[in-house]
């Protein structure tokens, strides 16, 4: 590139740096998959990490620790990109500490325990007291330092919660889900309001958890998901103890009534958005889900059985889901400003028609906007495999990318994996920086929004290649792991390190070139 | 035994309550219910408040976005509110999970307490979450539309710690109500409604 062009590219960026738009941080998306629901025994579970959060790539080694030890627990993790963590106390550390990987949200352990979040918000009730000091992102990285399988995390992550208090950091309400390479759980988690003490031996936070039946699928799209509890049924349902007495204490349920204890509306509120419906209505087209009115979403079950068996794949094309050609009112491409008439005075959909619209071109327009399952403010996302018959190394696989997962690609990052390059290990969005991954994607994503019809296309070439290249080669990367691993589990963490590490600087690269052929092709 | 300490025991309790929480200035302080409760900054203190009322047993009416609107249908239909408590310091995720900000806040404030006086209400501000609710522009904002306006002043001690609501109060030669913590205040508050 001529020193000319980067002069240009500087300043078209540094001009476009100016319009970011600000737009809820509360907008993650799980889509959860039970073994038995996919096409080749997998567990899935997923995370769109919407808002701005810490997308660095950290991985933690396994530690063992002197008894007596304590563990710092902070608030800001999910800032720790440009925020001091704050310490908040220090509860007793364990003998031996497994390692994860860490971000905004912490994801995954050795163990193949992956966890993704979704802010559910909550009935205001549920204020946590300033006394609690158990953020969820806290409550990740203790669970996955600490567990071998989902149900071990789902028990961790229920009591440190109830012991110390859950703390929002989003707005009230958390979920998470849980999976290992058996099962994925639905883990839901609320504060008890403000006025809880940690001395008053009072539970500090109320949670319940169920588990995705192995022939299903779920999705979280920032509201509560589980209804009715058995807690007798121990397959599927766990929950604390005080799971109706705090319910009945914040004056949120009327034991005397006939009403049944329905955990979302009883902790809820209970909301409504469209990504449900995109969800259940790709998975499972003969249910029929309405979307005329989102009112019938409150009806819809915790979970479904799919029509065909769900892959990887499809769980990453419903992650780069923008609702365009939905055939529902979703769309935000099918709408008339978009067009214009020809000299033949045909209607003809103008380039600069966007799925993705931003703040101030809805307000322009007076648009409504529909929150898709792929959102431009979105810091990080990933797709999980948890694999039963493979090592943990190999099995345990994170499909992670940068930015907006429409216009970005899914990387294969194994659990054996070992350290990722710099460039994805360190972030500064307040400050333009070439030796950092993630303006490589993001450039890509605000450069092209600004004529999606032209430049789209072109973003597509560059990211599917990519991604077809990482689905070809999945199954050989994983055959000759195995081969390794069977000689030297060493040798296998090397091989399919040095394989992600490579995509990842492969993807990182084409993205910044991608970004300058891009702002050439922008129409002035 | 036992019988004879209960009376001891319980006075012991209310002197004890009486200690924790004071009324400085204007000890002759008389409240009304029902009550009206609710926030300049959308953050729990609204919450906090209606909890703590409840637990003293006081009739009392919480909302987070409550209007001028909705004060004066009540005084027209014979039920309207002899005291309105509006907490202050404010909370950017509330507003925003509110869909509103500090600007419309104010504006809802202003004409609330505008109806309440009209009324002849008696309007207390309220900071009882602390100094973790007096860390920007938009607390201090909050703060000054409520506490600039009100008739009694409500705050717990870390609040005050840098004496600010004390020199306010002062100030405006009004009645201030402090307390330790937040739920102190039930029982101050059951002594101080009389109806």
């Amino acid at each position: 590139m001529s020193r000319n062009t980067r002069t240009v590219s500087k300043v078209l960026l540094a001009l476009m740096l100016v319009v970011v738009f600000q737009t809820s941080a509360i907008a993650c998306t799980n889509i959860l998959v039970g073994k038995d629901a996919t096409t080749d025994g997998s567990v899935i579970t997923s995370h769109t990490v919407d808002g701005r959060y810490d997308s660095r790539i950290l991985i933690y080694p396994a530690e063992d620790h002197e008894p007596g030890t304590m563990v710092p627990i902070y608030d800001n993790i999910v800032y720790g990109d440009r925020t001091q963590l704050i310490e908040l106390g220090q509860i007793p550390q364990v003998e031996h500490t497994y390692k994860y990987f860490h971000g905004g949200y912490p994801y995954a352990n050795e163990h193949s325990v992956i966890i993704a979040e979704s802010t559910i918000v909550g009935n205001r009730a549920t204020t946590n007291s300033i006394e609690a000091i158990m953020t969820i992102e806290q409550l990740q990285e203790l669970g996955l330092q600490r567990a071998k399988t989902a149900r071990e995390a789902i028990e961790i992550i229920g009591e440190l919660a109830v012991t110390y208090g859950f703390r929002e950091s989003c707005w009230l309400g958390e979920c998470l889900t849980i999976s290992d390479p058996n099962e994925v759980w639905v883990f839901e988690v609320f504060g008890v309001g403000p006025f809880w003490t940690k001395d008053s031996g009072e539970p500090g936070a109320v949670w319940a958890a169920q588990r995705v039946p192995d022939d299903h699928i779920a999705c979280v799209p920032n509201f509560s998901r589980i209804a009715e509890i058995d807690i007798n049924d121990t397959d599927h349902f766990m929950a604390c103890d005080n799971y109706i007495d705090t319910a009945i204490q914040l004056e949120l349920y009327d034991p005397a009534s006939d009403d049944p204890f329905v955990w979302r509306q009883v902790y809820g509120p209970f909301s409504i958005n469209s990504r449900l419906w995109r969800v259940y209505s790709t998975l499972q087209p003969s249910g029929n889900w309405g979307f005329e009115n989102l009112e019938e979403l409150i009806d819809y079950p915790f979970s479904i059985k799919p029509d065909e068996k769900v892959s990887v794949e499809q769980v990453i094309s419903l992650f780069r889901d923008v609702f365009d050609g939905a055939g529902a009112p979703f769309d935000m491409t099918d709408n008339e400003i978009w067009y214009y008439n020809d000299r033949d005075g045909n209607p003809v959909l103008s380039p600069l028609a966007n799925p993705q619209p931003s703040t101030d071109v809805r307000t322009l327009f007076g648009m409504k906007n529909q929150p898709t399952i792929a959102v431009t403010h979105c810091s990080y996302y990933w797709v999980s495999q948890a694999r039963s018959w493979l090592p943990n190394d190999i099995g345990g696989v994170v499909w992670i990318g940068l930015d907006n997962p429409h216009k970005g690609v899914f990387i294969p990052m194994r659990v054996g994996t070992e350290r990722v390059p710099e460039s994805w290990t360190v972030v500064d969005r307040d400050r333009y920086d070439r030796s950092c991954s993630y303006w490589a994607f993001d450039t890509v994503d605000r450069v092209s929004s600004q004529n999606y019809g032209r430049l789209m296309p072109m973003v597509a070439e560059v990211r599917d290649s990519l991604q077809n290249d990482m689905f070809a080669f999945h199954d050989a990367i994983d055959k000759v792991a195995l081969e390794l691993w069977e000689q030297d589990p060493h040798l296998a963490r090397d091989f399919v390190t040095d394989y992600t590490y490579n995509m990842m600087l492969r993807s990182e690269q084409e993205y910044y070139d991608l970004a300058d052929r891009l702002l050439h092709a922008l129409p002035h | 035994m036992l019988y004879k300490r209960k009376p001891i025991a319980i006075l012991f309790s209310i002197m004890a309550i009486m200690c924790l929480s004071t009324v400085v200035r204007g000890a002759e302080l008389e409240l009304s219910t029902p009550v009206a409760i609710t926030t300049c900054g959308q953050s729990p203190g609204a919450l906090m408040v209606k909890l703590i009322f409840n637990r003293a047993n006081l009739e009392n009416y919480h909302d987070d976005l409550l209007t001028a609107e909705y004060l004066k249908e009540q005084a027209a239909q014979g039920q309207g509110f002899k005291t309105l408590v509006i907490t202050t310091g404010t909370s950017m995720k509330g507003m925003g999970a509110a869909g509103t900000d500090i600007n419309v806040e104010i504006a809802r404030i202003g004409k609330l307490i505008g109806e309440a006086k009209e009324q002849g209400m008696t309007v207390i501000g309220a900071h009882i979450e602390g100094m973790g609710r007096r860390v920007d522009h938009t607390d201090a904002l909050s703060i000054e539309t409520v506490c600039n306006q009100a008739d009694v002043l409500m705050v717990i001690d870390d609040s005050d710690s840098d004496g600010y609501f004390t020199e306010l109060a002062a100030k405006m030669e009004i009645p201030l109500l402090k307390a330790p913590q937040a739920l102190n205040f039930a029982e101050l508050l059951k002594e101080l409604f009389t109806n």
